[in-house]
């Protein structure tokens, strides 16, 4: 299953309700199982109730991060780049393998840069989610 | 901020829940595979499927989609068009498949991705998005213009929720059971 990490920016109603219709995206990276379930070990998993519009009885659930982890899941990204980089330096012989390297710094690098957003830019604005889709 | 912590979503999203999604859309392919003329499917590499939104590729005779999707959504088997089924049908398109393994509602986020991955997948002229209760109102909008747009350039893009998925094992498993000779039950 292809899964992604959104940064996403959503508009609040006037009692505070998400509204979907009128998200944005700021960012957004790819993220594998391997790679989300090390974040998951920082971070409990967490559910958020979105509303399709003002006023609309219409909701569903969006699967998120809780703010309060964003630093200790860069904490352990930053760990998992260590271990990879580590790994990947005696390991790289063959140009397939290569690829294969380069993707999985790809992904981590992008997923680093997207909650290291939320946490520079965002970290006192709780319209701005950090969302898997 | 009104987030509640989940004691299901941790299942939902490890890593085995997402392969089991995947790997119960592999089993109703493969019986397709068996049963349908024409049709076939291939697992990516692993390495960049999420950047490239394609869990699998399926390769299929024209018009075969629109017979796959029908099922998906219900329609009864026997009120459908009939492929034609002889030996030496071709398999002359192949479709992106992007399976979400997921019991909530398909977001905007998502479909946004799903109709921007079709770019990176030029030689597929089918592209579809399997999986979850349904689209938000938000994605179906979003999915919809993206569907008649795509249309105008040969492009089809279509969606199948879980219950589809039911639907689509209601139509084929019984059929490899009875050694593929005999009409499902009446669904």
């Amino acid at each position: 299953m292809s899964t992604t990490l959104f940064l996403t920016k959503f508009a609040r109603g006037s009692d505070g309700r998400y509204i979907e219709s009128e998200s944005l995206e700021i960012e957004r990276a790819p993220v594998g199982a391997e790679l989300l379930n090390t974040i998951t070990l920082f971070s409990p998993l967490a559910e958020l109730t979105v509303y399709e519009d003002e006023g609309d009885v219409d909701k569903s659930t969006v699967e998120c991060f809780q703010d309060e982890n964003i630093s200790a899941i860069v904490d352990s990204i930053e760990a998992e780049f260590r271990r990879r980089l580590a790994a990947s330096s005696a390991g790289v012989s063959a140009e397939c393998e290569l690829s294969e390297v380069m993707a999985k710094f790809r992904e981590i690098t992008n997923v680093y840069f997207l909650f290291k957003l939320k946490l520079e830019k965002y970290s006192d604005d709780d319209s701005v989610i950090v969302q898997l889709g | 901020m009104t987030i509640v912590l989940s004691s299901s979503w941790g299942d939902a999203m490890s890593s085995n829940k997402g392969k089991d999604g995947e790997m119960r859309v592999v089993k109703v392919l493969a019986s397709v595979g068996q049963l349908e003329e024409g049709v076939d499917f291939t697992r990516p590499s692993t390495t960049n499927t999420a950047d490239m939104g394609a869990d699998l590729y399926l390769f299929h005779p024209s018009g075969f989609l629109d017979k796959f999707a029908n099922i998906a959504n219900g329609n009864a088997p026997n009120q459908l068009a009939p492929i034609e089924q002889k030996s030496g049908i071709k398999s002359s398109q192949k479709t992106r498949i992007d399976v979400k393994a997921t019991s909530n509602k398909i977001h905007a986020q998502t479909v946004r991705k799903f109709i921007s991955d079709t770019h990176k997948h030029p030689d597929c002229t089918g592209h579809l998005l399997v999986g979850g209760a349904e689209l938000s109102k938000t994605a179906r909008q979003e999915f919809d213009e993206a569907r008649v747009s795509f249309g105008k350039h040969g492009k089809k893009l279509d969606y199948i929720k879980n219950d589809g998925i039911i639907n689509l094992e209601k139509h084929y498993h019984p059929r490899i059971l009875d050694g593929g000779d005999n009409e499902p039950p009446s669904e």
